[in-house]
This record gives C-alpha cells, structure tokens and sequence, in this order.
C-alpha cells in the first residue's frame, strides 16, 4: 500500500489527521504527520521528512501532501521526489484525506496521486454555482 | 439484477460526512454500482465526496438504484441503514 506522510505548517497535518478519523470512524487511516514550524531549521526539517518517509514506505512508494506549493514544508518535500517512488501533492484538503482512505487499497503511487489531486480540486465548490446547475456528481 | 427503491433521510445531520462514509463502508463487500439521486444530483453511493454532494437534508427522499449480482443484499443494507439513522442519535 502507498505510504502517506504529510508535511504542513503549524498543527495543521496533526489536526487534519484527527479530524478525518472522526468522519470515517472505523476505517484504518495510517498516515505520518511532520508538523513543521518557519522558525525551525530546514535541515531538521528534511531528517523529520526522511524518517517519516522511511516508516510510511513498506514497498509500494510515499505520497507526500503538504499544505501550500511554494511553502517551507512544499519546498523541502520536493527535495525528496524521486520518479515512481516519491511524489507530492500540494493543497492538501480534507476531502483529500477522506477519499484517501477508501481508496489507498490496490492502487499505484501514481494512480493514487492523480486520483487525489482531481478531488481536491473538485471539492472546491461555488456553492450557488453547483447549486444551480443540474450536476452528477 | 437491478433494484430501485425509495430512501428517506431520517437522522438529525441529513447526508453529512460521517453518514456517507457508513453508507460507503457498508457498501464495501458487495459487488455492484450504487447510485443515490436527490433532485436533480446523482452520487456515487461507494464515494464519500459524491455523497455528500447531495446536499440531501433530514427527511428528504433519495431514490436509490443497485446493479448488479449483490443488489439486493446491499439494497437491503442501504436500507436498514438509512431507517437505523446512520447509527446516530
């Protein structure tokens, strides 16, 4: 199964966690949080991101969320990609997480990353707008 | 196989986050397509996200369609769930 770590400003990553176990209850949500401060140094920071890594992947690859492309955590983060091994996805959101886990189970790294950033992005929602319009969704 | 049938939404919270995500553990095991229309929005019933995108309040009717070798047994689920509102309350 690919691993999942995220890597976000302040209490974010932790809070994102907790609150996505308290939607889907019983499901399994094993995901690595490294909270990250501005004021910390980058290179502890890259050694957090390492070792979560490094416990997140049995095998199949990591999928890194952070909070914000262009952020401490994002830039860091990037310094780990690695073709088919390692990606990352910026603008982690709670749908994100909440699809993640029903649908971690028998995708690749890859799948499973394209999959994820569609619905983050289709969760962003004018609401008068979806509701005006006649829409599957 | 296919099976229709009519489902009202009897918990306080209406198809909320935590209800949709027990409507897509309950479907889990089941082999078949699911789908839950509410007025003019047709979900997924196996995707948490498309559930909730329908907007679907407290008492309101969804009407519920299930193809395929399982549908009876996961109409059958769907249907104690919804009348168990959702475990809550």
């Amino acid at each position: 199964m690919v691993g999942i770590v995220i890597v976000a400003h302040g209490g974010l990553s932790d809070e994102l966690i907790r609150t996505t176990s308290l939607i889907v209850e019983d499901e399994m949500i094993s995901v690595h949080s490294v909270p990250v401060t501005d004021l910390e140094d980058p290179d502890d920071i890259k050694r957090r991101i390492h070792t979560a890594i490094k416990q997140a992947d049995d095998g199949d690859g990591v999928l890194i969320f952070t909070d914000m492309f262009g952020g401490t955590p994002s830039n860091i983060a990037l310094s780990f990609l690695q073709e088919d091994r390692v990606d990352v996805i910026s603008g982690v959101n709670l749908p994100m997480l909440v699809d993640l886990v029903y649908s971690r189970e028998g995708k690749t790294l890859a799948e499973l990353a394209a999959q994820l950033t569609e619905t983050g992005k289709n969760n962003i929602l004018l609401a008068s707008q979806y509701l005006r319009g006649n829409q599957r969704t | 196989m296919t099976v229709e049938k009519q489902l009202t939404v009897q918990n306080r919270a209406g198809m909320h986050l935590r209800a949709a995500s027990k409507i897509v553990s309950a479907l889990r095991d089941f082999k078949c397509d699911v789908e839950l229309t509410y007025e003019h929005r047709t979900a997924n019933a196996r995707s948490i996200m498309s559930l909730t995108q329908l907007i679907a309040p407290p008492g309101s009717v969804l009407f519920l369609r299930v193809k395929g070798p399982d549908a009876v047994r996961a109409a059958l689920a769907l249907e104690k769930l919804f009348q168990d509102r959702f475990g809550e309350e």
